[in-house]
């Protein structure tokens, strides 16, 4: 019995290791946590290229229109609660979001994710701090709306 | 305590259903490792750090114990460790049931549409048959192209 007990044992290390090897491998955005989370531009552009998550714009609807993350929802501040039902409401409560303002000095992601968390239900909300301004700097896709 | 005596045959199959039951489950949650994840912290039994570890040491433990299982190697071992991941599976639904988590099990990635009533009692199923393995009397699984069955030495 000591004997099958300890292959046993072994198999389940073996097994163990190979699932903490897979962890170390597996990219985050597979792992992406529950609650709001602060992200950098890195990250907004993994979850961006593996259409992991939904891009919320806090900015007014002005800027938005000039130019916007490519297929981001707009949910500007004067009328967040029209717009977050008009825009969210049909999203499962589990979908990853990305929310995004105009920089670290644009504090409306911030409240948007806090809106989201506390009156919507939504469980995973990244903030992404650089915001629009650095993800244009970057060079990535940018969406515009109107004759601009 | 005598144990069980098996036929060969029927030690044969129930070896060959666990190890591709349990190849299977564990090949089909590698292929949703995100929504498998997901499952585990729906279960709300481990610190969120815990939870991705977990799921990928149970698929690759369930991937290695039923490989083996299908290929003869170490069985008595490799069904004692099938029987305690089943034994900790049922442990959990079962307290999911109680706690009323409308959670689904994720045993084969997605959720399989099953209910956790069905999921539990097809676990505990899978477990009778690990033990029955594991306490079996005759050491008897490998058979032959020809259809004859090489009985183990006693050591294996």
């Amino acid at each position: 019995m000591k004997r099958i007990v300890g292959k046993a044992l072994l198999v389940t290390a073996i097994g163990i290791s190979s699932g903490a090897l897979h962890s170390l491998a597996v990219d985050d955005v597979q792992r992406l946590e529950e609650g709001v989370h602060v992200i950098d531009l890195a990250m907004a552009k993994r979850l961006f290229d593996k259409k992991a998550a939904v891009f919320v714009d806090a900015r007014s609807s002005w800027p938005y229109q000039l130019g916007h993350v490519p297929g981001a929802l707009n949910v500007p501040p004067s009328e967040i609660l029209a717009a977050l039902d008009a825009a969210l409401a049909d999203l499962s409560r589990d979908t990853a979001l990305v929310v995004y303002c105009s920089g670290t000095t644009c504090n409306l992601g911030n409240k948007l994710a806090q809106k989201l968390a506390e009156e919507m239900d939504f469980t995973r909300i990244y903030v992404f701090e650089g915001g629009f301004p650095q993800w244009e700097e970057a060079g990535y896709p940018v969406e515009s709306e109107g004759p601009f | 305590m005598d144990k069980l005596a098996l036929r060969p045959y029927q030690a044969l199959v129930i070896r060959l259903v666990l190890g591709g039951v349990f190849v299977w489950a564990g090949t089909a949650k590698l292929a949703q490792i995100p929504s498998f994840v997901e499952t585990v912290a729906a279960f709300d039994m481990l610190p969120v750090d815990w939870v991705a570890l977990f799921a990928l040491s149970v698929i690759w433990i369930e991937l290695i114990a039923g490989g083996l299982l299908l290929l003869d190697i170490w069985p008595r071992s490799n069904a004692l460790v099938v029987l305690v991941l089943l034994v900790m599976f049922s442990a959990v639904l079962g307290i999911n049931m109680y706690r009323g988590n409308d959670v689904t099990c994720g045993c084969f990635g997605g959720d399989g549409g099953s209910s956790l009533a069905w999921t539990l009692l097809r676990d505990l199923l899978l477990a009778g048959g690990a033990a029955v393995l594991l306490v079996r009397k005759e050491q008897v699984g490998s058979v032959s192209s020809k259809g004859v069955v090489r009985p183990y030495p006693a050591s294996r």
